[in-house]
């Protein structure tokens, strides 16, 4: 990715209730790789509730809060549609309330 | 979904082909004239509500929430939905029409192709925007009510929200749109189904569709609200005698039930039980087209911030966000194990559901409920009301637990 054409993603993944990135491998010999986001208050939370959904399969889990993550992308979704007519309702703060907020 | 109307009482829909794959000689408009593989996507517009329901899956708010997609991300994931094959989308929320560009995302929907469908508590619906919303190209519209009104306005946390719904509904009808009951059992409301559906028919509501109890947002907080299995399995044989009986007299309402796919199973023993064994293997043949639970492939759910959810019940859980990357790439990446296990999950199913006879055409029912009850996406559904001989000789554990 260039400078020019990549797109930083400040929108946030989350609420109220913290979301955690989800990360696992598989088999030892193979790279981690992304599988989604789960909901929780906290890293345990986070941790238990991924175990669950991935535990029969990944050898290795990691978990990384949503908000802590700088998403880049290629992609800017909407922003070829032309003027939003359409006014988004404020935030409550500059915060999303996301992970780690 | 499980048209109870279809089949025991043999009423054509315009869901027959997309459920049933059996669209081609109904004489009803068809959605899709065959069964598709793509999913029905229901996106949350927003998480803003003007009510505050017990049981609301998306734990929606009276506060706006950060990070709705706009109006143009909104075309944009409405032209790679379109793209990617998705038939239907049912805006939902919160409650959608609080989004003063609603009808500008329905008839961008139906520009593109999709059959665009609403999911609203009818209180905000006026006479102009039902028009509005028909104008938009909105093929139909059902309309969330829990019990008569006293134990409807207790659930939903505002007094009047029985009357206001049922002034929505009498506007979409006005409008000429065609509108249904969306009601979700529990302990609480099911004595009430059959007098909603009795005073809702009066108002000319002909499409009523139950939904059991999900343990996703704020359902989670009342599963001991939940009916006992003993109580399901009589609700849902309650609603199957009512359908008879109003087709018996004539009325052809369309009657439905959501959630639970145990009901599948039901629903085969039942067309035994009054019909006889041909009945019955014709039904079974029906449910085995439908497929069972629709979880992670024939329903999908994006909501308000672009995460994409397996089901619009599993807020808890996101595969990935249509900013990062389209939802047609994320809903195909099945390097993602938990999705790929969900589509082959008869291998994985645990339990009294591993060796199940009705396994075919029930999937397991609900993969949240299993989670949230046994800690195993892959856990028995705790809703499952079927018998030990019901579920074959083979099938472990005790009777309707």
């Amino acid at each position: 990715m260039t400078d020019t054409d990549v797109t930083r993603v400040d929108e946030p993944r989350g609420d109220d209730t913290p979301e955690w990135e989800v990360f696992l491998r598989e088999d030892p010999g193979e790279p981690l790789r992304h599988v989604g986001s789960v909901s929780a208050p906290t890293a345990s939370v986070a941790h238990e509730q991924a175990s669950a959904l991935f535990g029969r399969t990944a050898t290795c889990l990691w978990l990384c809060p949503a908000a802590a993550v700088e998403r880049f992308t290629r992609r800017d979704l909407g922003a070829g549609a032309g003027v939003d007519a359409r006014t988004v309702p404020e935030a409550p703060g500059d915060d999303p309330g996301g992970a780690g907020a | 979904m499980i048209s109870i109307s279809k089949l025991l009482c043999s009423l054509d829909a315009a869901g027959d082909g997309l459920r049933y794959d059996d669209g081609r000689d109904s004489t009803r408009e068809q959605i899709t004239e065959e069964r598709t593989t793509k999913p029905v996507v229901v996106w949350n517009l927003t998480r803003r509500c003007n009510l505050y329901c017990e049981h609301c899956y998306a734990g929606a708010d009276l506060d706006a929430a950060p990070g709705e997609l706009t109006t143009a991300a909104g075309r944009q994931l409405l032209d790679e939905l379109a793209d990617y094959g998705v038939p239907v989308v049912l805006f939902s929320g919160g409650e959608p029409l609080v989004r003063d560009d609603l009808e500008t995302l329905v008839a961008h929907a139906a520009d593109v192709g999709i059959r665009p469908v609403l999911s609203t508590n009818g209180t905000l619906v006026t006479p102009e925007r039902a028009a509005a919303l028909r104008d938009a190209g909105l093929k139909y519209a059902g309309v969330s009510v829990d019990g008569l009104p006293e134990r409807n306005d207790a659930f939903r946390g505002e007094e009047g929200a029985f009357d206001a719904a049922v002034r929505g509904i009498e506007n979409f009808l006005d409008a000429g749109l065609k509108t249904g009951l969306r009601y979700t059992i529990t302990e609480r409301n099911a004595a009430d189904m059959e007098g909603v559906v009795d005073l809702l028919s009066e108002v000319g509501v002909d499409r009523f569709c139950f939904y059991h109890l999900d343990y996703g947002g704020r359902g989670g907080d009342i599963a001991d609200a939940d009916l006992t299995p003993e109580a399901r399995r009589a609700a849902v044989e309650r609603l199957c005698d009512l359908t008879r009986s109003y087709h018996d007299a004539g009325e052809d309402i369309e009657t439905l039930l959501v959630g639970n796919y145990c009901d599948a199973a039901f629903l085969v023993e039942y067309a035994r039980d009054r019909f006889g064994e041909e009945r019955a293997a014709a039904v079974r043949r029906y449910l085995e087209v439908n497929g069972g639970d629709p979880t992670g492939e024939r329903v999908a759910d994006v909501d308000y911030q672009g995460n994409v959810h397996l089901t619009q019940f599993w807020q808890g859980y996101s595969l990935g966000n249509v900013r990062d990357r389209p939802f047609g790439a994320i809903w195909d990446d099945e390097s993602n194990p938990l999705l790929r296990a969900l589509r082959t999950r008869e291998e994985h199913l645990t339990g009294r559901c591993a060796t199940c006879r009705h396994r075919d055409i029930c999937r397991g029912g609900s993969r949240l409920r299993g989670l949230a009850a046994g800690g195993d996406p892959f856990a028995p559904d705790p809703q499952c009301y079927l018998t030990r001989e019901e579920r074959g000789a083979d099938a472990g554990g005790s009777t309707a637990d």
